[in-house]
């Protein structure tokens, strides 16, 4: 069929394409900015550039350390949730537990609240709580990946249950027609055809832990913090650095895109997956 | 001199030097001894000179001590929200606090910080024969409870200035057109009436030639409390209302019924004021908080204003930061008649007296350790180059050394109004319940800002919503 108009849909596309790739290209050019040029030149073209911010952001240790620390948090919490959230999916939806419909929905009851309520609770749990003489889950890798955990297993379970769902019962009854066990259905059976779905989790949940800013900034001091946490020492009494906080951004994305560009091909399929299911 | 007389003379300045320089150090290696393996954690606001204490300051004390300090800086409301839970939830993650010259007071009402002059004179072991508290500026008086004890010791210190340009009040085209205008020369203002005139002027002067130039910054903030502390603290004092028009010594009143002046005449007439100026200052204003209107001065965008004096000395040196590097001039704020004269009296003030200090939470798991550390960036000897690196000064005797006198230069004479006129500004009242009365009356301030009510209405609605909350915290009787 012949449109009227055929390069509409394509100058639509890239007019919103525009519109959410803006912020990213404003970021870069308050990035790029000097100091003193970012209010009293507002510019949307960029006319020079200014690359201090990104080589002192480079060549700070204390960045790199708090670059370090995200990847290990973030990365261990997506691994942990998105684990138990398909071993959580795979017992909801494949075994007959009493009340299951009313534990998956309790699963997301967590998420209900804002995170700033859960932020004393969590402070006094890992400080005092969790405290086995000198060791506190406070101010560690660990207790953050944990602290994650809380609310991004919710999200896990929600996102893989129709995943999970999706894969036809009669492909486990098959297996286990010829002697499978539970952990071999589970591992050779639903994961492979589960990816897509895994997939999206498993990034998702990353770009969370990776992104969150409240609960960091609070529950670490000295072994723990994180790059966002780290972006709160540029605003200052004598001053925001509104350049260094760009390009601190800016550097942010680059594993995200990383880790974005490794599974896109399963990122469609994921969302997609178990939605047509009758 | 003879050959023989110049070398007893070396030899004894060295036997000299290598006695003293021994001593000092043994101090710090001896009281340092039995706190090997201890690492101290403190917590500071993210500025030039915390992170001086952070990247020289701790490693020197570390070497010389073998006590390892570890300083987390972030921003104020972060850093201000994980002290005051630590030390509520004693949880004892810090051993030294940031404390802000205006959050003391509640610090001590709740007995969260350790008395540093009663400890030290309680263990005289502790104390570094380098450290002396007479040697700080009248700024650390703010740090002390009504014994006269120490409860902090300063590590910064600023004077919010009057800060003006003076490549614009030194152009002779710009000097004629004023007295063109105004038939007076162009010069800092010292009233108020001056500083309207000129901040009119250069408005005008603006948008007639096409500049991005206005009279006058103004932090007016329609929604956030550096509008409301702008006039409390930097513009109703020129006026001669003080302590945010409180009189303690009153039954706290603030009303002029009772006795106070939060809305009196001058309170009024200062209000009005600053709300014209905040009409002819640039766009950005009714956004402007602490920093915007320094980044708006360094940009070069005003010809004056009250600026902080923590970025007073980045705007008058820093060519990264800048576009005004050298053409910076600092002045007195404009005052009401009279006002000087109360200041000097000791009756009043002219300014704010800004800064913090450093204190030991009682819930410190390490405060011996902790209060060496203080000791030893509160000696004169780390004073001179930290006030080079991170213009501050909290000890007299900097303002003497030859590195910081030519520093003062660079910085258009800004230690030099501080080492002089530092006692005629003052920081916050000492009032516990400085919070609270903010928070209370700084909605219907924004009311004003926003001109839903307007300012004489408005600051009498301020004074009796400032009475009620301090009768519900059981101050007035």
């Amino acid at each position: 069929m012949k449109t009227r108009f055929p390069w509409l849909p394509v100058v639509l596309w890239t007019l919103i394409s525009l519109a959410t790739l803006f912020p990213i290209y404003w970021l870069f050019v308050i990035s790029v900015k000097q100091p003193f040029d970012l209010f009293s030149t507002p510019d949307v073209i960029l006319r020079s550039f200014f690359w201090k911010n990104y080589q002192d952001v480079l060549t700070n240790p204390t960045l790199r350390g708090y670059m370090l620390n995200s990847m290990i948090i973030s990365s261990g919490n997506a691994l942990l949730v998105t684990t138990l959230g398909f071993l959580a999916c795979y017992a909801l939806t494949r075994f007959d537990l009493a009340g299951k419909e009313s534990i998956f929905f309790w699963t997301i009851t967590n998420r209900m609240a804002p995170p700033a309520v859960f932020l004393l609770p969590l402070f006094l749990l890992l400080t005092q709580v969790y405290r086995i003489g000198d060791f506190s889950l406070a101010d560690s890798k660990l207790g953050m990946i944990l602290v994650y955990c809380s609310f991004n297993l919710p999200f896990a379970i929600w996102t893989l249950r129709p995943t999970v769902e999706g894969i036809p019962k009669e492909l486990d009854e098959a297996a286990y027609m010829d002697g499978a066990s539970p952990w071999t259905v589970l591992y050779d059976i639903i994961f492979p055809l589960a990816r897509p779905g895994l997939a999206v989790t498993l990034i998702l949940t990353w770009v969370f832990a990776w992104n969150e800013y409240l609960l960091a900034a609070t529950l670490t001091n000295f072994h723990a913090r994180t790059l966002t946490t780290g972006l709160s020492e540029y605003v200052t009494t004598t001053g925001t650095a509104w350049g260094i906080m760009a390009a601190i951004s800016m550097l942010t994305l680059v594993p995200a895109l990383i880790v974005f560009s490794v599974v896109q091909r399963h990122i469609v399929a994921g969302l997609t997956f178990g939605a047509v299911k009758g | 001199m003879n050959y023989a007389l110049k070398a007893s003379a070396l030899a004894l300045t060295l036997s000299l030097a290598t006695t003293a320089s021994p001593a000092w150090a043994d101090f710090w290696s001896d009281a340092g001894a039995k706190f090997k393996g201890v690492t101290l954690h403190g917590v500071t606001e993210s500025t030039p000179p915390s992170n001086y204490i952070r990247n020289v300051l701790a490693p020197e004390f570390e070497k010389k001590t073998g006590i390892k300090v570890d300083i987390e800086t972030t921003s104020w409301d972060q850093m201000y929200d994980k002290a005051i839970k630590d030390m509520e939830a004693k949880t004892g993650i810090y051993d030294m606090v940031y404390i802000e010259q205006d959050i003391i007071y509640s610090y001590l009402a709740r007995n969260f910080l350790v008395d540093i002059t009663k400890t030290l004179k309680d263990q005289p072991d502790l104390k570094a024969p380098t450290y002396d508290d007479a040697n700080f500026t009248s700024f650390a008086d703010y740090f002390k409870d009504a014994s006269g004890d120490l409860f902090g010791v300063p590590m910064e210190a600023f004077l919010k200035a009057y800060l003006y340009r003076k490549d614009l009040f030194d152009d002779p085209k710009i000097k004629e057109a004023f007295k063109k205008e105004t038939g007076k020369d162009l010069k800092p203002a010292t009233t108020h009436a001056e500083y309207t005139e000129i901040a009119d002027f250069f408005t005008k002067y603006g948008k007639d030639n096409g500049m991005e130039l206005w009279g006058t910054t103004a932090q007016a903030h329609t929604g956030h409390p550096a509008s409301w502390y702008e006039f409390f603290e930097s513009i109703a004092p020129t006026f001669g209302v003080y302590n945010w028009g409180i009189d303690a010594k009153n039954n706290y009143a603030a009303t002029v019924e009772h006795g106070g002046a939060m809305n009196g005449d001058k309170a009024k007439a200062a209000l009005k004021y600053w709300l014209h100026l905040r009409d002819i200052a640039p766009p950005e204003s009714t956004q402007s908080t602490w920093t915007e209107t320094a980044t708006t001065f360094a940009a070069g965008r005003v010809a004056q204003g009250l600026i902080y004096g923590e970025n007073a000395a980045w705007i008058a040196s820093d060519p990264a930061q800048s576009k005004v590097v050298g053409q910076v001039g600092f002045a007195l704020p404009p005052l009401e008649p009279g006002v000087l004269d109360d200041a000097k009296a000791g009756k009043g003030y002219i300014g704010y007296y800004d800064g913090g200090a450093f204190g030991v939470p009682v819930t410190s798991k390490n405060k011996e350790a902790s209060l060496l550390f203080l000791e030893f960036i509160g000696q004169n000897e780390v004073q001179p180059d930290w006030a080079i690196a991170a213009p501050r000064i909290t000890n007299t005797a900097t303002f003497d050394d030859p590195k910081v006198k030519e520093m003062d230069v660079k910085l258009g004479g800004f230690y030099t109004m501080l080492k002089d006129d530092g006692k005629l500004f003052a920081g916050a009242p000492p009032y516990p319940f400085h919070a609270q009365v903010r928070e209370a009356t700084a909605p219907i301030f924004y009311d004003i800002l926003t001109g839903k009510i307007g300012p004489d209405e408005g600051l009498d609605q301020m004074a009796a919503k400032a009475e009620e909350e301090l009768t519900s915290l059981g101050y007035r009787k």
